[in-house]
């Protein structure tokens, strides 16, 4: 496990970052910020689920895997860069809530392994029509356990 | 003018009032009082609250795009529609279970809270438009199916559509801010 204490730094110059410090002096702002986040997840958890069930031959069956994938992949990747953006704004205005919050972390491990699985595995079997239902489920599994894991400890972080 | 003691503000406060005792009652029966004062079903039902949202309106989303014809546009209306179909279905089920749960907890609260009434307003308008569509522009499908851009009736009901989740999302969001 990778120590969050090296992260410290990083946090520390969020406190000072003048956006981070302006959302947390407003009222609304933070609020209004997290309802886009959530709007990004919509799009990323539509679009990874519905990749994924495609995978899994449970939906879209008509549909060349290749198909689908040009049909969700820019509204998934709009989901994921909306995320990061929203995220790192919320982030910077209580980082020291999410330096001590036990699920950010988890949250932090489910959704950088995402991104990671995003580019490279995610992206060569929905990129490919010949994808079987060996690699296809394995993908699906994969994208379906990151994500909603990255959502649920998203929503638990509001919590402990 | 002041309208403040008219008959209609009187029969509003009349309503208002009589629901408002009703969800007080509500959330503090039995089951209200054991959810909210849970120490991990209330996180849990609440997580799978907003897991399900995501799930049904990442669904029918595809759809509503479809209809607006900006995705998928090569395929048959129809088609988009049987491939998303059972699984938004699962999920606004789910959401709407966890949904009243949520609401049984916490009656008292969300009934007066303006972002619930708008959460509520929206997901009746929402329901409206899925109605309007079934009963009269869907009645013409077969004509538009497989056209790339359907009519403006609808593009139309794809757009309300996303527009009305839009809102239940954002008004649901920040009701919880406003408790």
């Amino acid at each position: 496990m990778i120590d969050k204490t090296i992260f410290a730094p990083f946090f520390d110059w969020m406190s000072t970052f003048p956006v981070g410090v302006a959302i947390s002096n407003s009222k609304y702002a933070f609020a209004v910020i997290e309802v886009f986040h959530l709007f990004g997840i919509i799009l990323l958890l539509g679009g990874a689920s519905l990749m994924s069930l495609r995978l899994l031959g449970l939906a879209m069956r008509e549909q060349k895997i290749t198909e689908v994938s040009r049909s969700v992949g820019w509204f998934t990747f709009a989901g994921l860069v909306t995320m990061l953006v929203t995220g790192f704004l919320m982030m910077s205005s209580i980082p020291t809530k999410y330096y001590h919050s036990v699920p950010f972390w988890w949250k932090m491990g489910f959704f950088w392994t995402g991104v990671v699985f995003h580019f490279t595995l995610y992206r060569r079997a929905t990129r490919s029509d010949r994808t079987g239902l060996v690699l296809g489920g394995i993908t699906a599994l994969l994208a379906i356990v990151l994500w909603y894991g990255t959502g649920a400890f998203g929503r638990a972080i509001g919590f402990y | 003018m002041d309208f403040s003691n008219s008959a209609y503000m009187q029969l509003y406060d009349k309503i208002n009032d009589y629901l408002l005792q009703q969800c007080i009652a509500l959330a503090n029966s039995g089951g209200g009082t054991f959810i909210r004062e849970s120490i991990w079903e209330f996180p849990v039902i609440e997580g799978i609250h907003v897991l399900s949202i995501a799930m049904s309106v990442g669904m029918i989303m595809w759809f509503d795009l479809r209809l607006m014809g900006v995705n998928m546009k090569h395929r048959p209306v129809s088609e988009v529609f049987h491939g998303v179909y059972w699984w938004m279905i699962g999920g606004f089920t789910t959401a709407i279970i966890s949904g009243l749960l949520l609401f049984w907890a916490e009656a008292d609260r969300a009934f007066p809270n303006i972002f619930a009434r708008l959460k509520f307003m929206a997901l009746l308008f929402a329901g409206l438009n899925i109605l309007y569509f079934h009963t009269k522009t869907q009645q013409s499908q077969a004509d538009w199916d497989h056209d790339p851009v359907p009519p403006m009736g609808a593009r139309m009901a794809g757009f309300l559509s996303i527009t009305w989740w839009v809102v239940v999302i954002a008004a649901g969001r920040l009701m919880a801010y406003t408790f």
